[in-house]
């Protein structure tokens, strides 16, 4: 370096310090809106296209991210008053925890337009203590998915898609043991395999409550004898080797697609990909039940949350509004993602496309979703617990899918929660 | 490792600027010195000691009016998921400090020899720490996978597979391996450093006088070693309390808790339990315990001393 006057070293240090300054206004002139979900990246892409095109000057940034790091980033970047996320994806039971952290924009005063969109059933799932905090998006529901060719090698019938009809679960397990004899790699698997998602009506089914209780859903009531019978039961599908250990939930549903899995119960979005799976014959039926029980569906799913502290409120509200409140925006969103949205117009419209596109594998498809969220689901609990609850949850299903004692996990998770949820301000 | 990496770099830079040339004298040393170590406690003071000091105020405060009190602490004494999590810590840093200085200081003493391609082993032995923590990590995920090489490589011996990281019994050390895997390295070349500067002399002398090569060892090398060996010590103790890629990677904490360190339990409790100010009192007791063991450690380096 040659010789530099104090001037100019100051020149360049204040240049030097300025720039991230610079950098960042040029930046706010765009008025680019972040959009922050745990769906594959590209899954939202024609839905963004879409509004761009209608809205010009707003640019969309799509922030992915995978499903189990969804919450610790909300938590880390709204916490930290974050405003790169403007608009992002709210698990409906994470709605009252997200509220009472202010992680939401109030969205009370858009109530009767928001209404008047969406089914009734979904705006329970944007509510919290009277307001209304987030969009409305999907639903969801579960379907038994069977491999017709491992069905029939091992001479067992095509369970029936009518609702009245379905298989009980203990019907189920003995004809996914037969399969299993016959060459079916894995008899029975859930696609969620350690997620109380999909676990939750196992206990419901038989009246056994969700797993909390009491005031505000805060006091864990999971060491009752049923909570433990069934959880003994999960914990055999794993240990008698009926179901594959150690595989990911994300892997779950290329297992049934290259044919390994007799019958599995996964989310009804699945369809999509299983009908692009090559050499892949299936059918779908409804979830089973317990004898003596009554049939339970889980339901549920992402609604649109607006961050507080957007700098961009209006753009990130019009973003919202077209993913939900615009039936065409709806279904443009559930395409790549293939979601049940729960904009009316979209659903319908939904519910045909894809019962027609799958041919004979899903002609049952609008049948069965549209009587289970008309009479089966149950909902996640919705108190301010719900986050820690379910994070703490999904972390024993995974230690008992491996082995872990079902009687002592439930015991020691009951501690546990007790004193997180004591922490909960 | 990080942690050690940065904070070296850091006095590098500042031995740097203390050497700059004195003959410009357009602008006085003081501020070439200013402006040159500007970045380095800049970045020490917005990215180590200002989060540091924000943790341990909001550890201090409770309640949504934010009192202060101790209330953070307390929970933390009473609540059965720190417990676990310190006692894991306290075995995992009681086995893997050891371990690795001794693997270090083993393949330092190797590679110190004249080995035929005596520079390839040494590539090869730092290799590991070149690539980054998390992809180390996905790496050897793969390898202890239950169907993965590792077993693979035991059934050609007739050993039984294992279970490594996915049962509570063998989890933790499975961890201990693969940050050795990638540490060891690391700390080997501050050693091999600190060996090639031992005089030959005194070995000569000493092998005049009788000794053998334990004898050497005990009474030349590892007095000689003291100053490199004090580093890798403390350095090493305070990277194996900050382990948490591996772990958040691997295991997630798992099984059954048996590798939930303290800077795992630190991160579900605050970024997925959302309990930030019991995070931040659960890393007031970590920054607390670092001190207090990198203390003893530097009073029984300089107590051998003087002996």
């Amino acid at each position: 370096m040659a010789k530099m006057t104090r001037r100019q070293i100051m020149a360049l240090s204040t240049g030097l310090l300025a720039s991230p300054l610079i950098a960042r206004f040029a930046h706010a002139q765009e008025a680019r809106i972040g959009f922050l979900s745990s769906q594959k990246a590209g899954a939202f892409d024609a839905v963004i296209a879409a509004f761009e095109a209608a809205n010009p000057g707003i640019k969309m940034q799509a922030q992915n991210v995978p499903f189990d790091q969804l919450n610790a980033q909300i938590q880390a970047r709204l916490g930290a008053g974050d405003t790169s996320v403007d608009v992002f994806t709210v698990d409906e039971p994470r709605v009252p925890a997200y509220a009472h952290k202010g992680f939401l924009s109030d969205l009370t005063p858009m109530r009767g337009e928001i209404e008047a969109a969406v089914t009734p059933a979904a705006l329970v799932g944007s509510s919290f203590k009277d307001k209304l905090w987030s969009f409305p998006f999907w639903t969801t529901s579960q379907f038994l998915f069977f491999n017709n060719d491992l069905l029939k090698k091992a001479g067992l019938p095509a369970p029936d898609s009518d609702p009245a009809k379905r298989l009980t679960w203990e019907d189920l397990l003995t004809n996914a043991r037969t399969a299993q004899k016959a060459g079916a790699k894995w008899g029975f698997a859930f696609d969620q395999n350690d997620r109380y998602y999909e676990l939750q009506p196992l206990y419901e089914s038989q009246g056994f409550g969700p797993g909390l209780s009491g005031d505000g859903l805060l006091t864990p009531a999971l060491t009752s004898p049923g909570w433990v019978k069934t959880t003994e039961w999960y914990r055999d599908l794993y240990a008698s080797g009926l179901s594959p250990r150690g595989v990911a939930y994300e892997q779950m549903p290329a297992l049934f697609s290259s044919g390994q899995v007799a019958y599995m119960v996964a989310g009804v979005w699945h369809a999509r990909v299983f009908r692009l799976a090559k050499e892949l014959n299936f059918g779908i039926a409804p979830m089973p039940y317990f004898a003596g029980g009554k049939p339970v569906t889980p339901t549920g799913s992402w609604t649109i949350g607006v961050n507080p502290k957007s700098a961009r409120q209006d753009a990130a509200m019009k973003f919202a509004k077209f993913l939900t409140l615009d039936g065409n925006g709806a279904l443009l969103a559930s395409t790549i993602a293939p979601q049940p949205p729960v904009n009316k117009v979209a659903f319908e419209a939904y519910l045909k496309r894809e019962s027609e596109a799958g041919g004979g594998n899903t002609a049952a498809f609008a049948k069965i979703i549209s009587h289970e969220l008309a009479n089966t689901t149950v909902s996640r609990p919705r108190t301010i617990g719900y986050v820690v609850f379910e994070e703490i949850m999904n972390r024993m299903y995974s230690d008992i899918r491996n082995g872990a004692e079902a009687k002592s996990s439930l015991e020691r998770t009951q501690a546990a929660l007790t004193a997180a949820f004591s922490r909960l301000e | 490792m990080m942690t050690a990496h940065s904070s070296s770099q850091d006095t590098a830079t500042a031995h740097k600027a203390a050497a700059a040339p004195k003959s410009h004298r357009t602008v006085s040393e003081g501020a070439v010195a200013a402006i040159f170590l500007a970045p380095a406690i800049v970045a020490v003071l917005v990215l180590r000691i200002w989060p540091t000091g924000l943790a341990l105020w909001q550890s201090f405060h409770v309640g949504a009016a934010g009192r202060f009190g101790l209330a953070n602490y307390t929970f933390l004494f009473s609540d059965p998921s720190f417990h676990d999590a310190l006692a894991a810590t306290l075995l995992f840093s009681l086995i893997v400090n050891p371990f690795q200085i001794a693997c270090a200081l083993g393949l330092a003493l190797v590679l110190n020899r004249d080995l035929p391609a005596g520079p390839l082993w040494r590539t090869l032995v730092l290799l590991p720490v070149a690539v980054p923590q998390s992809v180390s990590a996905i790496i050897m995920g793969v390898v202890f996978r239950p169907d993965g090489p590792a077993n693979a490589l035991l059934a050609t011996i007739g050993l039984p597979a294992q279970g490594f990281l996915t049962t509570p019994e063998q989890a933790l050390y499975t961890i201990i391996l693969i940050v050795s895997w990638i540490g060891v390295g690391y700390w080997t070349t501050f050693l091999l450093a600190g060996l090639k500067e031992i005089p030959a002399a005194l070995y000569e002398a000493a092998v005049i006088d009788g000794a053998n090569s334990w004898q050497q060892f005990r009474f030349i090398t590892l007095p000689q070693l003291r100053r490199p060996l004090t580093f890798v010590l403390v350095a090493d103790t305070v990277a194996n309390f900050l382990v948490f890629a591996p772990v958040q990677i691997l295991t997630k904490g798992g099984p059954q808790g048996s590798t939930n360190l303290i800077m795992n339990d630190i991160y579900a409790r605050g970024f997925l339990s959302g309990d930030m100010r019991g995070a931040a009192a659960e890393t007031g007791i970590l920054v607390a315990i670092v001190v207090i063991i990198v203390a003893i450690q530097f009073r029984m380096m300089t107590g051998a001393k003087s002996e």
